[in-house]
């Protein structure tokens, strides 16, 4: 039991607290899902690797779920008074894990068997790429652990504010609010600062290896994510895994060598890949004309959406554009394609909308917003941007990858494509409207941040390039489909 | 009802030759990618090791620069072992300015940045100069100097340390 607690008081035991609470947040999540799914979970496919793929992948919208669920708890207690400590989050979690198993349970119970469950193909048996992808992590975790590749912004912003949070227990607004305090982003969601907080309540001191191995569980969960919208997007196995290992190579590389361990920027990439299964499939089990239920889908990208908006700012256009490009997606339930829409807009949008609008009132409330985010268009600027732009693409620790977005025209012509590639392309256009209005020194404004904004992107990018590049050659429309869902489906679209 | 039974994830693959070609080609230009983006991760893990084994022979990965410091790095450290000395001196919600003077604005800036995490109970104007041109009354209750000492007829010293000083603002 001594050896245990060493360990436990160790280097290692941050990491294992973090990895347990993720762990933790994802079977909260997982049941939450389950049972917001309202159907009867899927018999699984294949051999025991696909199964087991499978259900990792799984853990994707699961740790979705819990993320959001574990903020929205946070938020509560803030508004209700409520401290956060050891204590009083141990017992939130732990009635929400309650909650959600019993929600889930009643579904399972209530799931009538003359509906069928909701099936999909068999999942890719893990291969070289999972390999590949372990060996990324790897490296990423040891680097995270070292302290060494740890983003400026920690120290700056997202600790400093989780270590206010964790003395004040809770979102600390007077500090926010006070001009003499933080100059940087008093205005941002509190995600990212409330998870590390809590993580520090819960591991009992404010520990930076615990909460720098947060961006060590959204890598993976990066990676888990790319590997299920590749498996939804994209035709051949040997090309799914190649891509796989392409993008956990490309996030180990820019996150060890920009140094992005305590980012938040994980999250919003993380977002990005989380939705393409929902944005890129042409007969994914998610769409109506291939059988499937499009709430699902939705639901996925309404919890990636609500991860986006926590964690900052431009999160929140993110999020935006997420639920647009979903909603812009043929399919649907019966109805017509626009009464279809609004009926699946509480899925999409409620996620989002549950984080955005706390997030607004306290920033309102307290006159959080500030003055430099955005002011007026300057033409003189578009020069300046445009050669810091051209400046930052070619950022050493990215190796020539942001190039790629000169592709961007590609994804949007293909129809198939058209959503994730509309989703970057505005998402793009948002950062370089900032910096053509921001009243700061521009192009100090575009070097220092446009590499990182770029790892919200290139990640999805990369997944919805190889989508492009090698689509699936024919659609599966399964043979399970229920006449309420035909009636409502268009075509598989398959360009 | 009929078993789902796709070849592959996405769905049964038409036969024809032009799909196998194409996605040959895929494969080996994400291959190339992969090589390239590769070699980019054994670079940049050989920055790092460098970066550490620097660190555990007690040099500085940083030469100095405050605005590349890494928590755990001996400048960060000097620095927290410093402010843990002095925040015995500071109330709660202290006022507190950071300078350090000899240095460039910017390095003081990111002084008073690392100041603010080592001391969150305390409020840090995170900037340069928020101790305020000499003459004019200072908006905080104390100054931390960091390395030198400072000489201003606002303040009076509290503490001086090797790593700099602590001073009241008189009123």
């Amino acid at each position: 039991m001594s050896g245990l607690a060493s360990l436990w008081a160790g280097p290692a035991g941050g990491p294992a607290a973090t990895w347990g609470l993720a762990l933790f947040l994802a079977l909260l999540g997982g049941l939450a899902v389950s049972a917001a799914g309202g159907r009867r979970p899927a018999p699984e496919a294949g051999g025991l690797g696909a199964r087991t793929a499978r259900f990792a992948e799984g853990a994707v919208p699961a740790a979705a779920a819990g993320l959001v669920a574990f903020h929205l708890l946070l938020l509560g207690y803030d508004l209700a008074g409520v401290d956060w400590r050891r204590r009083t989050l141990a017992a939130g979690l732990a009635a929400l894990a309650a909650a959600a198993a019993l929600a889930a349970w009643r579904v399972r119970r209530a799931a009538r068997a003359d509906v069928p469950p909701e099936l999909e193909p068999p999942a890719d048996p893990p291969g070289w790429a999972d390999g590949v992808a372990l060996l990324c992590l790897g490296v990423f975790a040891a680097a995270a652990s070292s302290l060494r590749a740890t983003i400026p912004d920690f120290v700056y912003h997202w600790g400093l504010k989780a270590k206010r949070y964790h003395l004040a227990g809770g979102i600390d607004w007077a500090w926010l609010a006070d001009p003499l305090a933080l100059t940087e982003h008093p205005d941002y969601p509190s995600l990212v600062p409330g998870l590390y907080a809590a993580t520090a309540h819960l591991r009992g001191y404010f520990d930076e290896r615990a909460l720098l191995a947060w961006s060590v569980v959204f890598f993976a969960l990066c990676v888990l994510a790319a590997r299920r919208a590749l498996a939804a997007g994209a035709g051949g196995r040997a090309v799914r895994r190649a891509g796989l290992a392409l993008v956990a190579a490309a996030l180990a590389t820019f996150g060890v060598g920009y140094e992005m361990a305590g980012s938040a920027d994980w999250l919003l990439a993380l977002a990005v890949l989380a939705a393409l299964p929902a944005l890129l499939a042409p007969g994914h089990a998610a769409e109506p004309a291939a059988g499937g239920d499009p709430a699902a889908g939705d639901l996925e990208v309404g919890l990636a959406a609500a991860l986006a908006a926590g964690a900052k700012i431009e999160g929140v256009a993110l999020a935006a554009l997420l639920v647009a490009a979903r909603l812009a997606r043929p399919g649907g339930p019966a109805g017509g394609p626009w009464r279809g829409r609004l009926r699946r807009l509480p899925r999409l949008a409620l996620p989002p909308a549950l984080v955005v609008g706390p997030w607004l009132a306290g920033n309102l409330r307290h006159g959080l917003f500030q003055p430099d985010n955005t002011g007026s268009w300057d033409a003189a600027r578009i020069e300046v941007v445009a050669r810091a732009v051209v400046e930052a693409l070619g950022t050493a620790e990215w190796y020539g990858l942001p190039w790629l977005l000169l592709a961007l025209p590609a994804l949007l012509a293909v129809r198939r494509t058209r959503a994730a590639g509309a989703v970057v392309a505005l998402q793009l256009a948002f950062y370089l409207g900032v910096y053509l209005t921001a009243p700061v020194d521009t192009r100090l404004y575009v070097l220092s941040s446009f590499p990182r904004l770029l790892f919200q992107l290139l990640p999805g990018l990369l997944v919805a390039l190889v989508a492009l590049l090698a689509p699936p050659a024919a659609e599966v429309v399964a043979p399970r489909l229920k006449g309420s869902q035909l009636s409502g489906g268009k075509a598989p679209v398959s360009n | 009802m009929p078993p789902l039974q796709p070849t592959d994830r996405t769905g049964a693959r038409e036969p024809g030759r032009r799909g196998p070609r194409r996605e040959r080609a895929v494969l080996a230009l994400l291959l190339a990618a992969l090589a390239w983006v590769g070699y980019g991760l054994a670079v940049e893990t050989l920055g790092l090791r460098q970066a550490l084994a620097a660190r555990a022979a007690g040099a500085d990965p940083a030469r100095g620069v405050i605005a590349s410091w890494q928590p755990g790095d001996p400048g960060p450290r000097r620095l927290e072992r410093f402010l843990d000395v002095l925040e015995y001196y500071l109330p709660d919600g202290a006022r507190v300015a950071v300078v350090a003077p000899g240095k460039p604005a910017g390095e003081e800036h990111f002084t008073a940045l690392w100041a603010a995490y080592f001391l969150p109970r305390q409020r840090i104007p995170p900037r340069a100069g928020a101790l305020g041109p000499e003459g004019t009354d200072p908006p905080v209750d104390y100054v931390i100097s960091w390395e030198l000492p400072v000489d201003d007829p606002r303040l009076v010293e509290v503490l001086r340390h090797p790593d700099g000083g602590l001073y009241r603002v008189e009123r």
